[in-house]
């Protein structure tokens, strides 16, 4: 399956947008021998909010792990803002993933740092000494709805709440690609649309978003594109997609 | 400059954090670590004072004492020097009569003054004591004073004895091999020891080094508070260890002292001070790597 025989983004039509992610025939197969992926092409342009869906082990995972470079590919070529990224030496990786924002399922905060001392810490790490951390944090902060959290703790707040102050960390040093690996998979429905809005206001201030999900309703109801996953293979990439195929039959 | 103090402040921070929050594991492991740092001083300071006293006793190995008879006449023996100075391989030549002799061996061992007062009688035979230009020559010296008739017979002759100068030697050779195979084994368990500290304090922070390699750390960031822990552990264990080195070289070179009357020990500050100098840099070298080793294994995502 090659990239000209998907239906493409509206945006793909203007030559001039180059992708800000894209795959050349990429597959994965980890030393255990199992294969993740196989001959993946897809391109993804600036604006868009993808939802990447297929079932557990199909190989989403896989797929965000390629892109920050947790895992090599074993074959074809990945493009991040241009760079050919599968054969990119150790050290330009921080470069590399600072360009991402990423948010897990489990949050992944530190239980004994404060919600802002956790947002500023993305700060500290990669741009230490850095001017003005306070008033960007606070910004980030502001912009999940969590100004007024600042000085509590991880565990004071719900899973929802918790995962805002990822979305911020995530997004206190501007990235360009928004990841986020079931975001929602620890939320109940209504947090969960909560969480989604929030993506969909990323993206809408000119943030690619990521998002890969099991969470049927969220896809359905803000259908946006949707790249289908199974076996390692991409199966379905529509604008306006749904979670399961036209007509396909409900598990 | 603003980063790199930024860097510094955060990596310390961290450091003195990790090292309190395990105080327990950094503890012991600081306290293994001295008593090995301490082993290593110890041995070598062990090692340097042997030698000390062994390089000596091999300098002494070129004088020679010809013990003459009591019966010898002053005339007898004064030729017989004459003759041994004349000899172009000697270098010197002193005469020590009995009375001498008692003063001597009375500085040398409390109790022989009182030995002296029971027998009555200065037991000790006068000597020449001959200094050699060469070792090698003590043998043919020795030939030479035993065919004087105003020499001592047989044994009493002379203090030479030929074994000495090889069983010095080897002796020397051996205990610096020994004394370098400790260190080199003391290093390599010390060095495990660290490693599995660290190793403890990754795993206590791997949420937190995965956060930083996912938001784009570089490896050298998320290695330095570690580094910097390794090598605070390390000066620690350089300081108990330099504490009970200094101390108990001063101690037991003390005791010994007057314990041991024929080997002349001594105190050697320079040595010391080269041996805590070692230790601190030995400290901090292993906090280093041992923790640069614990670390890697954890970076490699």
């Amino acid at each position: 399956m090659s990239v000209l025989t998907l239906p493409r983004p509206a945006l793909a039509a203007d030559p001039a947008l180059r992708p800000v992610i894209s795959f050349h025939g990429v597959g994965k197969t980890y030393p255990n021998g199992t294969t993740a992926l196989r001959d993946v092409d897809l391109a993804i342009y600036q604006k868009d909010f993808v939802f990447l869906v297929g079932a557990s082990g199909a190989g989403k995972s896989t797929l965000v792990r390629l892109l920050i470079r947790e895992e090599v590919a074993s074959s074809g070529r990945i493009f991040v803002d241009g760079q050919e990224i599968t054969r990119m030496p150790r050290r330009r990786l921080p470069k590399l993933r600072r360009k991402f924002g990423i948010v897990f399922q489990d949050f992944k905060l530190l239980p004994r740092s404060t919600v802002a001392q956790n947002v500023a810490f993305a700060l500290q790490v990669t741009r230490p000494g850095q001017r003005h951390l306070k008033e960007k944090v606070e910004e980030a902060l502001w912009i999940v709805g969590l100004e007024d959290k600042l000085h509590k703790w991880p565990d004071e707040l719900s899973g929802g709440e918790q995962q805002r102050v990822a979305i911020a960390r995530a997004l206190v040093h501007r990235p360009r690609i928004f990841l986020a690996d079931e975001p929602t998979g620890n939320l109940d429905p209504d947090t969960s649309w909560g969480i989604v809005q929030l993506l969909l206001q990323i993206n809408h201030r000119g943030t690619t978003v990521l998002m890969a999900t099991h969470n049927r309703e969220v896809v359905d109801l803000v259908r946006r594109r949707v790249i289908a996953i199974e076996n390692g293979r991409v199966v379905r990439d529509e604008m306006e997609g749904q979670y399961l195929k036209e007509g396909e039959a409900t598990i | 400059m603003r980063r790199i103090f930024a860097s510094l402040k955060f990596a310390a921070v961290s450091a003195i954090q990790n090292f309190r929050r395990n105080l327990g594991v950094s503890l012991a492991a600081v306290f293994t670590m001295g008593m090995i740092l301490l082993m290593v001083g110890g041995t070598l300071l062990g090692r340097h004072t042997i030698s000390t006293v062994l390089e000596a006793e091999q300098s002494r190995a070129s004088n020679m004492r010809i013990y003459l008879d009591d019966g010898a006449s002053l005339a007898q023996i004064t030729d017989f020097q004459s003759r041994l100075q004349h000899d172009s391989r000697i270098q010197a030549v002193k005469f020590m009569n009995k009375d001498q002799a008692a003063k001597e061996a009375a500085q040398q061992e409390a109790t022989f003054a009182e030995s002296l007062r029971v027998l009555g009688s200065n037991p000790l035979p006068a000597s020449l004591n001959v200094t050699l230009r060469q070792m090698n020559d003590l043998q043919s010296i020795n030939d030479l004073a035993k065919s004087s008739p105003i020499v001592q017979q047989g044994n009493l002759a002379t203090d030479y004895n030929p074994d000495v100068i090889s069983k010095l030697n080897s002796f020397i050779v051996g205990i610096s091999i020994v004394a370098g195979v400790v260190v080199v084994v003391l290093f390599f368990i010390s060095l495990v020891i660290i490693m599995n500290t660290i190793r403890t304090a990754v795993y206590v922070r791997r949420r937190e080094i995965e956060i930083m390699k996912l938001v784009g750390a570089t490896d050298w960031f998320v290695r330095w508070p570690f580094l910097l822990e390794g090598m605070i552990g390390g000066v620690l264990a350089a300081l108990v260890a330099g504490v009970f080195v200094a101390v108990g070289y001063n101690v037991l070179v003390t005791t010994l002292r007057h314990k041991l009357l024929f080997f002349p020990l001594q105190f050697d500050g320079t040595y010391l001070g080269l041996i805590l100098l070692l230790t601190a840099a030995a400290g901090i070298l292993l906090g280093a790597l041992g923790s640069y080793l614990g670390v890697r294994r954890f970076l490699a995502v």
